[in-house]
């Protein structure tokens, strides 16, 4: 059986933190609403863990947001990009 | 078969642990002592509180022993507050991610505690069966040995946790 290794996709990014600012949620409030310590809250703004399924469920549903909006495996473009950017590249 | 991953009510007034985990969670007051080079020290200072108590056994003073037995207990007390009890409190009062770190830490902490038991236990033996070394296995080389094995399985968690969490 070949060795399981650590593939990028095991890196979820997401767009937490934009989120919670945009809707001036502290980390306690978004903490509490979704059952975990406000630390978590951090250590997944940080991406520096990755969420469970049932975890990521929950903060979408929180943010009423399909979850593919906030968490990806692919890295986020600016929100800059994806709201000013003309399409086919020239801004 | 479903796991539900998200923090239990912990506000019950009713059940003292769920009051435990809700003051260590909560508590702020040690937030000085969690940065992580602090967090360091007092892992640092638990193991020189374990080697005391052990050094105590080794030189059989029943005394000192109790004494060095506190700043133990204190060392183990402080390393609750520094990582939130992570580490010992029941899987339903810590979240997903508090439970990803601590079972990784446990089995390094299984680890560790096997090597460091039997290397010690192999070197005991070495001591004991050498021609050259005039060493006689007595009460308080086992003491000392318990006392070692006792607190680092009670503590060695807690200061894995301590030592290897990221930056808050």
């Amino acid at each position: 059986m070949a060795r399981p290794t650590r593939t990028p996709t095991d890196h979820v990014h997401n767009r937490l933190a934009v989120l919670r600012a945009e809707r001036r949620i502290s980390r306690q409030d978004l903490a509490d609403a979704v059952g975990v310590h406000y630390q978590t809250i951090g250590y997944l703004e940080r991406e520096e863990y990755s969420p469970t399924l049932a975890l990521a469920l929950r903060i979408a549903q929180y943010f009423t947001l399909p979850v593919e909006a906030i968490f990806s495996t692919e890295p986020f473009a600016p929100m800059s990009d994806v709201l000013y950017k003309a399409p086919g590249g020239q801004s | 078969m479903t796991h539900d991953t998200s923090l239990p009510d912990r506000s019950s007034p009713v059940d003292p642990v769920a009051r435990h985990a809700d003051v260590l969670l909560r508590d702020r007051r040690f937030d000085w002592l969690r940065p992580r080079v602090r967090r360091r020290a007092v892992v640092a200072g638990a193991l020189v509180s374990i080697g005391g108590v052990a050094a105590a056994c080794l030189l059989d003073l029943p005394w000192l022993v109790v004494l060095t037995l506190a700043p133990a207990w204190g060392a183990w007390w402080l390393l609750q507050r520094v990582v939130r009890g992570m580490a010992d409190l029941p899987d339903p009062y810590v979240d997903e991610r508090m439970r990803q770190v601590r079972n990784a830490h446990y089995r390094t902490a299984y680890v560790l505690l096997a090597g460091v038991t039997v290397l010690t236990l192999f070197g005991v033996y070495v001591a004991a069966d050498a021609r050259r070394v005039q060493f006689v296995l007595q009460a308080r080389h086992l003491h000392a040995l318990f006392w070692m094995v006792q607190l680092l399985a009670l503590m060695l968690p807690s200061m894995l946790v301590a030592w290897n969490e990221p930056e808050v």
